[in-house]
C-alpha cells in the first residue's frame, strides 16, 4: 500500500529528533537513528524498544540515498547488520531495504566487498530444513525455468538496525535461512512464525551501482561470490571451439603423416648375431622425405646395442649412432608383464639420391641380471630401409598446444564454478 | 453505446467500449453511470494525488502471454496509504483487474458467482476458502475506501464507498480475492507478477 503523499516527516517520539519518512505504507517500524528508539509506524510512532549504545556500521548507502537500480529509482530506507557465527568463524554484513513507489521493496546487501540485490519471490516455491536435513541427495528445486540446488543453511542475527522496515526487527533477533544457488540467483527460503518467505537474489556489479546512486564505494571484492556467474570473454567461445577443432584436425594431420609407408630401399635383411658387423648397401630413389632404418632383434630378458655407420653415395660418413633393443617379461601376483621392444628406428633426411652404404655391428649385449639364461643375449638382427617417410612428431605436439588452449577456457570456467560452490555446506555423505 | 453529453457540464462523452457501466467525465471530473441509454450522476472523481505508478490509463500491459488495455483507475485508501486497481479489456474483450500494491501486481480475473466460495461473511486470517478448484488460505483482511476513480469501468464503482477485503492464496500461488459492500460482492481469482517481469507500454501523450 502506497504511503499518504503528505506524510514527510516525523519527530522522534522519544527523543524528538527529525525523521524523514521515506518508505512506503508497509513500513511497520521506524529505529532513530539518533536514539535508537524502535518506533511503530502503524501507531503513531509509538517506541517499541531501545537500542542503545549501537555502532553503526560502515557501509558506502545511507539512509535516504537515491539511486536508480535495473531502471528504477530506489531510496535507501534502513540498515541492517547481520553476524553469523559456525565454530571460531564470524561473518558480517549489511543489509539495506530499499524502497520504490512503483516496484516496491528491494534489499542491498554488502558482503566482503561483494554487491547482492535481493527481492521478495512470490512463485511456488519452497525448501524447508527440514528436507534438507533427510535429504540423501543435494536438494534442488525449479522455479520459471531454472534449477536451484541447495547451497547452504545459516542462522544469523541482527547487530544493528536504524530506518524503516517493512515488520519490526530486533536487536538480537535471529532468522535461519535455506539457499539454493541456480545459475545467476540464489532463492533465500526462511520462515518466521506462520509466514514463509522467499527472496531471490541476483548479484549487483559494483560499477552498476555506483552509477546508479552516483557514488564511488570504495568497495574491494574478496574472492568469488556465489552469485557471480562465469563472465565468458566476447571470444571465449569462438577461441575455444577454434583451438578444440585445430587439435582435432593437426592431430589427424599427424596421423595422416606418421602412418605413411614410404618406398622400400632395403627388403629385410637377416643376419646372424655372431657375425656382425656386416656391411650393407641400399639405393635411395627419394631424397624428399625422411628415411628409416629398422632394426630388430631376437632379445628375450636381454638387451642388445647395435651400433649403425652410414655413408653417402660420396663415400663420406653421414653419421654413426647406436640404439638399442631390449625386451623383458615375466609373470607376478598381478599377472603376466612385459617391457621394452625388441625393435627400434635411426631416422634421417638423406641429402641426395643413390647408393648408401651401412655398417651393422653389436657392441654391447647382456641379459636382465635376475633372469639370466646364459648363451648369447641375441642370436639374430633384422634390418630394413624405408624412405619417402614423414613425421606426425610435430603436428602431434602443435594438436596437444591447441588441445590446451582450448581446455584452458573449460578449466577456467570449471574453477570458477568450484570456486562459486565452495562455501556450500552440502556434503553428499550427509 | 452512442457518445451523449454530461448531464453535469454538457460536454460529449464516448465510452470506448460497450460494456462500460461507469465512467468519469473528461471535462468536469464528474463520476456517470451508464445505465441502458440513461446515464446518471454519480458524485465526483475525488482526487488522485499524483504519485508515480506504475501503470496509467490508456497503457497496454502485457503480463505472462496476456496483454490488457487500461481503461480505468481506481484509488482505494486505508487510511495511512492506498493502493491502486486498473481495469482493462484483453484482446479478446475479457474484463481483468490489474493490482498495484507498492511492487506487488496482481492480475485477476472477475470469477463467476457459481465460482465464488461458499462463506457466511464472517472471516479470519487463518482460515480457508474454496474457490473454482482450488483450496485459499486467507491471508489478509481489510477495509478500504475507495477515494478516487478515472477512466471507465465495467462496474459502478462509488467514490467515498467502503469495501471489505479478502485475500487468499492457494499452495500453487494463485491469488482469490473478494470484495465485499453493504449490499454486494465480487471475487477476483489471478496471479502474482513480478513489477519487473510485465511490460507496459504508455499511452501516446
Amino acid at each position: 500500500m502506497s504511503r499518504a503523499p503528505e506524510l514527510t516527516t516525523i519527530n522522534c517520539t522519544s527523543c524528538g529528533a527529525g525523521l524523514d519518512v521515506l518508505g512506503g505504507g508497509r513500513v511497520v517500524a521506524h529505529i532513530c537513528g539518533y536514539c535508537g528508539a524502535e518506533l511503530d509506524a502503524q501507531h503513531d510512532y509509538q517506541v517499541l524498544a531501545r537500542f542503545d549504545g549501537l555502532e553503526r556500521p560502515d557501509s558506502p548507502f545511507r539512509i535516504g540515498m537515491t539511486g536508480t537500480l535495473f531502471g528504477v529509482q530506489y531510496t535507501v530506507i534502513g540498515t541492517l547488520e547481520h553476524r553469523e557465527r559456525w565454530g571460531a568463524q564470524v561473518w558480517t554484513w549489511i543489509d539495506h531495504q530499499l524502497f520504490s513507489p512503483t516496484h516496491g521493496y528491494a534489499w542491498i546487501t554488502v558482503e566482503e566487498g561483494h554487491l547482492v540485490f535481493t527481492r521478495r519471490y512470490r512463485r511456488p516455491v519452497w525448501m524447508s530444513v527440514a528436507r534438507v536435513e533427510t535429504s540423501e541427495h543435494r536438494p534442488s528445486v525449479s522455479s520459471r525455468g531454472q534449477r536451484y540446488n541447495y547451497y547452504e543453511t545459516s542462522t544469523s542475527e541482527i547487530t544493528f538496525a536504524e530506518g524503516e522496515f517493512t515488520w519490526a526487527p530486533r536487536i538480537g533477533d535471529r532468522t535461519t535461512t535455506v539457499s539454493a544457488l541456480g545459475t545467476d540467483a540464489m532463492l533465500g527460503f526462511s520462515e518466521t512464525g506462520t509466514e514463509r518467505e522467499v527472496y531471490r537474489s541476483t548479484y549487483l556489479p559494483r560499477a552498476e551501482a555506483e552509477a546508479g546512486f552516483g557514488i564511488d564505494t570504495g568497495l574491494r571484492p574478496q574472492g568469488i561470490h556465489p552469485l557471480q556467474s562465469y563472465k565468458a570473454g566476447r571470444h571465449d567461445r569462438f577461441l575455444r571451439n577454434t583451438c578444440l577443432a585445430l587439435a582435432l584436425v593437426t592431430a589427424l594431420i599427424g596421423l595422416f603423416m606418421g602412418g605413411r609407408d614410404g618406398t622400400t630401399f632395403l627388403p629385410e635383411q637377416r643376419f646372424a648375431a655372431n657375425a656382425l658387423p656386416q656391411t650393407v648397401t641400399f639405393d635411395v630413389t627419394d631424397a624428399t622425405g625422411l628415411t628409416d632404418i629398422r632394426l630388430q632383434g631376437d632379445v628375450r630378458n636381454s638387451w642388445a646395442y647395435l651400433t649403425v655407420e652410414l655413408e653417402d653415395p660420396e663415400g663420406e660418413p653421414l653419421f654413426e649412432a647406436g640404439r638399442t633393443v631390449e625386451y623383458y617379461f615375466g609373470r607376478d601376483s598381478d599377472g603376466n608383464w612385459s617391457e621394452g621392444r625388441r625393435w627400434s628406428t635411426l631416422r634421417f633426411r638423406p641429402e641426395t639420391t643413390g647408393t648408401y652404404t651401412m655398417n651393422l655391428g653389436l657392441e654391447e649385449q647382456g641379459h636382465w641380471p635376475n633372469t639370466s639364461a646364459g648363451g648369447a643375449a641375441l642370436s639374430q638382427v633384422t634390418v630394413s630401409v624405408a624412405g619417402g617417410r614423414s613425421s606426425g612428431f610435430w603436428l602431434y605436439l602443435l594438436a596437444g598446444i591447441f588441445a590446451l588452449g582450448g581446455g584452458s577456457f573449460l578449466a577456467r570456467r570449471f574453477w570458477h564454478h568450484t570456486r562459486r560452490w565452495r562455501g556450500s555446506d552440502w556434503t553428499d555423505e550427509d | 453505446m452512442r457518445p451523449f453529453n454530461c448531464p453535469n457540464c454538457g460536454d460529449t462523452v464516448a465510452p470506448a467500449l460497450a460494456r462500460v457501466k461507469m465512467m468519469t467525465c473528461p471535462s468536469c471530473g464528474t463520476t456517470l453511470l451508464l445505465e441502458d441509454e440513461a446515464v446518471r450522476l454519480a458524485g465526483r472523481e475525488g482526487v488522485m494525488h499524483a504519485v508515480p505508478t506504475l501503470i496509467g490509463l490508456g497503457d497496454s500491459v502485457t503480463l505472462g502471454r496476456s496483454t490488457v488495455e487500461i481503461h480505468g483507475h481506481a484509488r482505494f485508501s486505508y487510511g495511512r496509504g492506498f493502493w491502486d486497481e486498473f481495469w482493462g479489456v484483453t484482446g479478446s474483450g475479457a474484463s481483468r483487474w490489474v493490482s498495484v500494491d507498492e511492487g506487488d501486481v496482481v492480475y485477476q480475473r472477475p470469477l463467476e458467482p457459481e465460482d465464488w466460495p461458499r462463506h457466511n461473511g464472517h472471516f479470519r486470517t487463518d482460515g480457508h476458502l474454496i474457490a473454482a478448484g482450488d483450496e485459499f488460505d486467507i491471508l489478509e483482511l481489510d477495509s478500504a475506501e475507495c477515494v478516487a476513480v478515472a477512466g471507465s469501468f465495467d462496474e459502478a464503482l462509488m467514490v467515498g464507498e467502503t469495501y471489505r477485503f479478502v485475500n487468499a492464496q492457494s499452495p500453487r500461488g494463485r491469488l482469490l480475492s473478494g470484495e465485499i459492500w453493504q449490499g454486494g460482492e465480487s471475487w477476483f481469482l489471478g496471479d502474482w507478477f513480478d513489477p519487473f517481469e510485465i511490460t507496459v507500454r504508455k499511452a501516446p501523450v
